[in-house]
């Protein structure tokens, strides 16, 4: 600022500053009404990535296993998200209960209770490629429906997802690696992705 | 970006600045953003969303008129884009910030937070 410019300067410096700490709660209030939860965390999703890649090894080793180590897998999955995302919420000043989150924790939930109830039915049949391409589609559907509430590229994740579901559906041999290249490989993928833009 | 203005802002409503002071920059501020509908109109399309006209009148609680007179400003600058289509018989105007007004709001946001730094190391 120079002395050819007096009217830019405000006269007391103290409200510069506040006008400047104003106008970044307008912009961070103004980003949150769009009703979009932009917290999520792509170190979160690299290593929900990482995660499932070591669990599709693990079943290889011991294929009687492999349901419990994936359902393992989501567990890990769930509070690996969850905590990425609530420190990536906490240090942005916001939690993971704001309205945008709970509507998109909303639109996240009934497909995957889908993909419980039709696991829990189709268990005893011993089908588990079936399973897993269910696993696969029905977690498309979450993350596009969730993603609506989010920033673009999760819908994209989720179309993604429901690809690989449907190439795991309509030829069951290929399911051992839609698995890996979907839980892994696509949650690897976006977590770079999403960290990159968004921050971890 | 979102995290950054977030994290930001958090900072500065937990811990107010005390210190002694300073005179901070300015000199290269960007007006065309510095006012509050058209600040309101890229923070809204920052989320990466492609919003509606009607939508951007009910987050930004602003008028038709003064809407569009700043949307047409922002738009003049290449700061954001518009898609004007239908949506069954209806009008419909979509708006989608580009790369140069994404870079002009952080920018904006580094300047806020410099504003606010200078001050608390003053």
């Amino acid at each position: 600022m120079t002395d050819t410019q007096p009217r830019a300067v405000p006269p007391e410096p103290t409200s510069l500053h506040e006008h400047a700490a104003d106008n970044l709660r307008f912009i961070r209030e103004t980003m949150e009404s769009t009703g979009r939860f932009t917290e999520l965390s792509g170190l979160g999703y690299l290593l929900i990535g990482v995660s499932a890649a070591l669990a599709w090894l693990v079943s290889l080793l011991a294929p009687e296993f492999e349901l419990a180590i994936w359902f393992a897998e989501f567990v890990m999955a769930t509070v690996l998200g969850l905590w990425f995302t609530a420190r990536k919420a906490a240090s942005a000043g916001t939690t993971l209960w704001t309205r945008s989150a709970r509507k998109l924790l909303l639109a996240f939930s009934p497909p995957m209770a889908a993909g419980g109830l039709l696991t829990f039915v189709l268990y005893p049949t011993g089908n588990l490629a079936l399973i897993q391409g269910i696993w696969l589609s029905l977690y498309g559907v979450s993350v596009i429906t969730g993603g609506l509430f989010s920033v673009s590229i999760i819908p994209v994740m989720g179309m993604a997802f429901m690809a690989a579901g449907a190439i795991a559906l309509l030829w069951p041999d290929t399911t051992g690696w839609m698995m890996l290249l979907g839980f892994g490989g696509l949650h690897g993928l976006f977590g770079l992705l999403i960290w990159r833009r968004y921050g971890g | 970006m979102a995290k950054a203005i977030k994290k930001t802002a958090a900072k500065v409503e937990n811990n107010p600045p005390t210190a002694k002071p300073a005179p901070a920059p300015a000199a290269d501020l960007d007006r065309l953003i510095h006012d509050r509908v058209r600040l309101g109109i890229l923070s809204a399309l920052a989320t990466d969303a492609s919003l509606s006209f009607s939508e951007l009148k009910k987050v930004l609680k602003a008028t038709d008129g003064n809407l569009s007179v700043h949307a047409r400003k922002l738009e003049d600058a290449g700061y954001i884009e518009c898609r004007k289509g239908f949506e069954g018989r209806t009008p419909r105007t979509d708006y989608r910030l580009t790369r140069e007004g994404r870079q002009a709001l952080e920018q904006y946001v580094a300047h806020m937070e410099a504003i606010i730094s200078h001050v608390k190391g003053g």
